[in-house]
Formats: structure tokens, C-alpha cells, sequence
């Protein structure tokens, strides 16, 4: 157990040899890439740090964002149903009045229909009746049929009232004319005559005159002036009631 | 048998000689070096790393980690100095399982040459952050009287750190020596991986007592606080 004191001096440099060594190609290199590393990574960790708000407050925008967007789309939402019910109630309101002016114009239609067709109806009724009246009468009417139809026209001269304004408008009473269907036997003229005279008070020129038309009654008439009595307006008054009680 | 490495002389001449200590310590060195220049010629600073770049990260980091914790100071002032103690110490007793390899700290002179630089870096070191007076003043404390007795404490632990390394190693490769001889199948093995382990264990007391020295020293007064 000696010491080589030459061999100690030698292992003190070859140590500080490799003190330097070690420190030229491990130490320093490898502390270096570490701390590059150590920093490279709290860089990272800090744009991660910074990232992660970022994202965060992008996030809560976001958010919000679609929380706005959501809110807008309900009042939206809201806003179209509200006009989509005034809409509708407008439209309903347009058809139900269009559908109320067409039933109107349809009742319109229908109530001139109907009184077209009652006009023809009763016209048609009325006129079928009378021509039927009328032939009847022709066909039953005679000489006697005419006497008593004179007297019944002189009583209503003489008696009645109804005729009256007729008689005090007259504006020719001188001039009369008498129209009746068949001709009027010499007795029948001078009970017309002296009846009239009667009525009138004076004694007018008095024509009688055979008029076919008429079927069965008697007319007087004055100018544009007449009074009548006759089959006519029996059909007459008939065809009113008529068309009275069809409508 | 030679128990020390010291004792197989290569060359001499006279005034000195190049012996089995300086081969297999330039052995060690050139091993050492070009191997960090080898892993470290191509240092990446991505996650993704070589393995031998992985395995020098973990032994300087633990080593930094390690120094920190004791010193309670950043480790780059000590890591030559202690990192390169225990890294050849290591290799050096780790290669002393290959046949024929003789272990450089198996010899005193080694040794001896460690106890002095860690002996001349503690002052060194304590005066980088004590003045001279409070350093040496550190001899006389608490009395005058224990001036001889801590000047043969600092010799005797610098003595004690050398014969320490030197007798473990050197008595793991005399018993294995021995053993050898004696019974030379299986035992050895065994006690080659005993020594495999208290290598370890002398490198790493070798360090941690060279470091606690020295940061013992840089402890007390401040050179700001004077």
C-alpha cells in the first residue's frame, strides 16, 4: 500500500481532463436540450394556457351567440304565428265575407229566379186560365147570358158608388160609346141609355158597339176615358190573387 | 498477485512511470467522452428522443435533482466536479467485473489524487461565498484550542475519503482474487456482484461526502453580509 505520487499527479490532470471533457460534451449539451426542452414545453404549456382562454371566451360567444340566435328564432317563431293568425282571420274573414256576398248574390239570384219563374208561373197559370175562361165563356155565352149581364151592369150603374169619380171626371159626357161582345137588342140599348142618362143627368148621344173581344160584358168610354165590366176583370183580379198567394 | 493496479508498470522512466492506473484511466476517459460525444453529437430537443439521449437525461437530471436537494443551491457550480467524480468512480469500479480490467480507483494513488482535489475544492468552493477571515475562522471555533484538531479533522476525513474508496475496491478485487483461487466456480460470481453493488454504493459516498463537504464549507457567513 504505497502512493505513486507521480501517478497522483497524473490521475489529478487526467481527472481535470475529463472534468472538461465531460463538461464540454455531456454536461453542458445535455442541460442545454433539456432546458430548451423545460422551455419549449412552458411555451407550449402557456400558448395552451392562452389557447384554452381563447377557446373558452369563444365558447361563452358561442354560447351566447346561440342563446341569441335561439331567443331571436322564438320571437321569430312567435312573431309568424301571430301573423300567420292575423293571416288566417283575415282570409277567414275575406271567404266568409266573399261566401256571405255569394250566398247574398246567390239568394239575390234565387229570389229573382223565383219570382221570375213565379211570374212566368202565374202568368202562364193565369193565362191558361183565362184562355180557358175565356173559351168557356164564349162558348157558354148567349143572348141571355147577355141580357142579364146588361142588367146586372145597369143595377151596378145605378146603385153603386164605386163608379162614380168616372162619371163626374167625364170630360165629353155628350158623346158616349158602348161596347159590348154580342149585339144589344133594341130593349137592351134603351135600358143602357136611360140608366146612363140617369146617371149623367143629361141625355148624351149614346153609341152602341159590337166588340168580340171583350167575351162577355159591356164597356163605356169616353175619348181616352172607360168603365167596364166584364169577364176580363174577374181573370184579372183572379191572375193577381194568384201570383199573390204563389209568391 | 498485485492488489493494485499501480504496481503493473507499463513504462518508466525513472522520474516516472506510465503503469496499469493511467492506461485503464485514459481507457475510462476516452470511453467516457466518446461516448457522451457519441449520444450527444445528435441532442434533440422534441419529445421524441434516442435511448442513449434518454439514459445521459436521467443520469445528469437525477444528478442535478440529487446535488439540489443536499445544497439547497443550483447544481451547475458542482456538477463537473461531483457529477465527474461519481460517473468515473462508477465506471471505473462497474468495468472492474471485466476480466483483466483493473479498476483505476483500486489504487491509492487514485484515490489520494481525488481526497486532494476535493480537498483543495472545498476551500475553494467556501471562498466563493465566504470571505478568508470567516472561512479560516471556522478553525478556531469555538475555541483556539480546536485549531489543531480541526486541521487533523480536514486532513483525516480527506485521508479517510481516499483510503475508504481505495480498500473497498480493492478489497472486492483481492477477495475476488482469492476466491478465485480458492473455490473457482460459483463464489466468485457472487462476490463479483457484491462488488458490483458496493462499487456503486463507494461511488455514490464518494460523491455525496465530497458534496456535503463542500457545501458544508459554502455555509456560514456571506460575503454580502459582512
Amino acid at each position: 500500500m504505497s502512493v505513486n505520487w507521480f501517478t497522483v499527479a497524473a490521475q489529478i490532470v487526467n481527472f481535470l481532463i475529463l472534468v472538461w471533457l465531460l463538461k464540454r460534451f455531456l454536461y453542458k449539451p445535455v442541460l442545454t436540450v433539456m432546458n430548451k426542452r423545460q422551455q419549449k414545453i412552458k411555451d407550449e404549456l402557456e400558448q395552451a394556457a392562452t389557447l384554452a382562454k381563447t377557446a373558452e371566451k369563444e365558447k361563452k360567444r358561442y354560447l351566447a351567440l346561440q342563446e341569441e340566435v335561439r331567443n331571436r328564432g322564438k320571437e321569430e317563431l312567435r312573431q309568424a304565428r301571430r301573423e300567420a293568425d292575423a293571416l288566417r282571420k283575415k282570409l277567414f274573414q275575406e271567404v266568409e265575407t266573399e261566401a256571405e256576398a255569394a250566398h247574398i248574390r246567390w239568394q239575390d239570384e234565387l229570389s229573382r229566379e223565383k219570382a221570375r219563374f213565379l211570374k212566368e208561373a202565374s202568368a202562364q197559370v193565369a193565362g191558361q186560365f183565362q184562355h180557358l175562361a175565356q173559351s168557356a165563356f164564349r162558348d157558354l155565352a148567349d143572348a141571355d147570358f147577355e141580357e142579364n149581364m146588361i142588367s146586372h151592369f145597369c143595377a151596378l150603374i145605378a146603385k153603386h158608388d164605386t163608379e162614380a169619380d168616372f162619371f163626374r171626371q167625364l170630360q165629353n159626357p155628350d158623346k158616349l160609346q158602348v161596347s159590348t161582345a154580342f149585339s144589344l137588342t133594341k130593349s137592351s140599348q134603351d135600358a143602357i141609355r136611360k140608366v146612363l142618362w140617369q146617371r149623367l143627368g143629361v141625355q148624351s148621344d149614346i153609341y152602341f158597339r159590337h166588340e168580340p173581344t171583350l167575351i162577355a160584358g159591356i164597356r163605356v168610354s169616353s175619348n181616352d176615358q172607360k168603365m167596364e165590366w166584364n169577364i176580363h176583370q174577374y181573370l184579372d183580379d183572379f191572375q193577381n190573387e194568384l201570383k199573390r198567394f204563389l209568391s | 498477485m498485485k492488489y493494485s493496479p499501480d504496481l503493473y508498470i507499463l513504462l518508466d522512466w525513472g522520474w516516472g512511470q506510465i503503469n496499469a492506473t493511467l492506461l485503464f484511466t485514459w481507457l475510462i476517459i476516452l470511453l467516457m467522452a466518446g461516448g457522451s460525444w457519441w449520444i450527444t453529437r445528435r441532442l434533440s430537443s422534441s419529445t421524441t428522443i434516442s435511448t442513449g439521449q434518454n439514459l445521459l437525461e436521467v443520469l445528469v437530471q437525477g444528478m442535478v435533482d440529487h446535488i439540489e436537494e443536499i445544497t439547497h443551491r443550483p447544481a451547475h457550480q458542482f456538477l463537473p466536479l461531483v457529477g465527474t467524480l461519481f460517473l468515473f468512480i462508477l465506471v471505473s469500479n462497474v468495468l472492474g467485473l471485466v476480466p483483466f480490467f483493473q479498476p483505476p480507483t483500486g489504487s491509492l494513488s487514485t484515490t489520494c489524487a481525488f481526497a486532494l482535489l476535493v480537498f483543495v475544492a472545498v476551500p475553494a468552493y467556501g471562498l466563493t461565498t465566504r470571505t478568508l477571515k470567516n472561512y479560516l475562522g471556522q478553525y478556531i471555533r469555538p475555541t483556539i484550542l480546536m485549531l489543531p484538531f480541526n486541521i487533523l479533522g480536514e486532513i483525516s476525513r480527506t485521508f479517510a475519503l481516499a483510503v475508504r474508496l481505495y480498500g473497498n475496491v480493492m478489497s472486492s478485487t483481492v477477495i475476488g482474487i482469492v476466491l478465485l483461487i480458492i473455490t473457482p466456480l460459483f463464489v466468485p460470481v457472487i462476490m463479483q456482484a457484491l462488488g458490483l453493488l458496493t462499487g456503486v454504493i463507494q461511488a455514490y459516498i464518494f460523491a455525496l461526502l465530497a458534496l456535503v463537504y463542500i457545501a458544508s464549507a459554502m455555509e456560514g457567513e456571506k460575503k454580502n453580509e459582512r
